[in-house]
């Protein structure tokens, strides 16, 4: 008697055969939140920005320096490390947070805080 | 005639930004090691121009990161962008450990120095090259890590802000 999952296809086996299971989105984002965290006990916001592509995180800390400019560095996937997406960081000090908030700082086009999570 | 120290002030600032701009344009990609080499290239011009802008010839050497933070260390304003980074500066200090001139002046032969942009041999006899054993180069890879960011920001800050805060 043939064994069912012999029978599945590709598409309908469970991706944790022999690829590693990729974790959600959003659960890589909590993980890079911590770890940013830890690496800057300075930063106090960390917000994630809805996006299909990459993890968009604005990350505000006491520890950054003030530039009058928001603008995002980004990381390629490394799954290696568990960061199976690309990932986008806006590092933010407190004065740049509060214009961006008052809207007198722009975001780059796309990044909308409006639907932002808090982590 | 040799043209006045001062005078390669503003030349080294605007080398900094474009190496500066060309840091963030790679950022996302995987040549971290290249990446490293553009963040010590734009601190050594950040270097550069501090010393120019004060007076001093700029001598045919790589360590001016460390000499800039000595230069801002010496008014309040600079101390304060050097307070709020202090993740950033070590790093720094670490990459110009690293650049081929620096490094090949270690006399540890036991432990030689990791080096930035060319292979080295470790005290072992294996050959090491920085896109696979640079450990610098692994930080700023890891998207964990938010070191890229640290000295990316504190780039951005002092390009714009350089000759304001020594005057």
């Amino acid at each position: 008697m043939p064994n069912g999952i012999m029978f599945l296809t590709a598409k309908e086996r469970p991706l944790c055969t022999e690829e590693r299971v990729m974790r959600p989105m959003i659960d890589v984002a909590i993980s890079l939140a911590k770890a940013h965290r830890a690496s800057d006990p300075k930063t106090n916001i960390i917000k994630l920005l809805p996006d299909d592509n990459e993890i968009r995180l604005v990350e505000v800390s006491d520890a950054a320096p003030t530039i009058g400019e928001a603008i995002p560095f980004r990381f390629d996937a490394y799954p290696a490390k568990d960061v199976d997406y690309p990932s986008a960081v806006i590092l933010l000090s407190q004065d740049e947070w509060r214009d961006v908030s008052q809207g007198k700082l722009r975001l780059p086009a796309g990044w909308d805080l409006q639907t932002a999570v808090n982590l | 005639m040799a043209a006045p120290a001062r005078d390669w002030a503003d030349p080294f600032l605007e080398q900094a930004r474009e190496d500066l701009r060309a840091a963030y344009a790679i950022s996302a990609s995987k040549s971290a090691s290249t990446l490293c080499m553009l963040l010590q290239m734009v601190f050594e011009k950040l270097g550069k121009a501090a010393h120019s802008r004060v007076g001093y010839t700029i001598a045919r050497d790589h360590r001016y990161a460390t000499k800039l933070f000595l230069i801002l260390e010496l008014s309040p304003a600079g101390s304060d962008v050097l307070q709020i980074a202090p993740n950033a500066r070590q790093f720094l200090e670490e990459l110009e450990n690293a650049t081929p001139s620096v490094a090949n002046k270690s006399d540890n032969t036991s432990a030689p120095w990791p080096r930035l942009e060319y292979p080295w041999e470790d005290a072992s006899g294996c050959i090491l090259y920085p896109a696979r054993d640079l450990a610098l180069a692994k930080r700023v890879r890891n998207p964990n890590d938010r070191i890229l960011g640290d000295c990316l920001k504190l780039a951005s800050a002092l390009e714009k802000q350089l000759f304001a805060i020594i005057q």
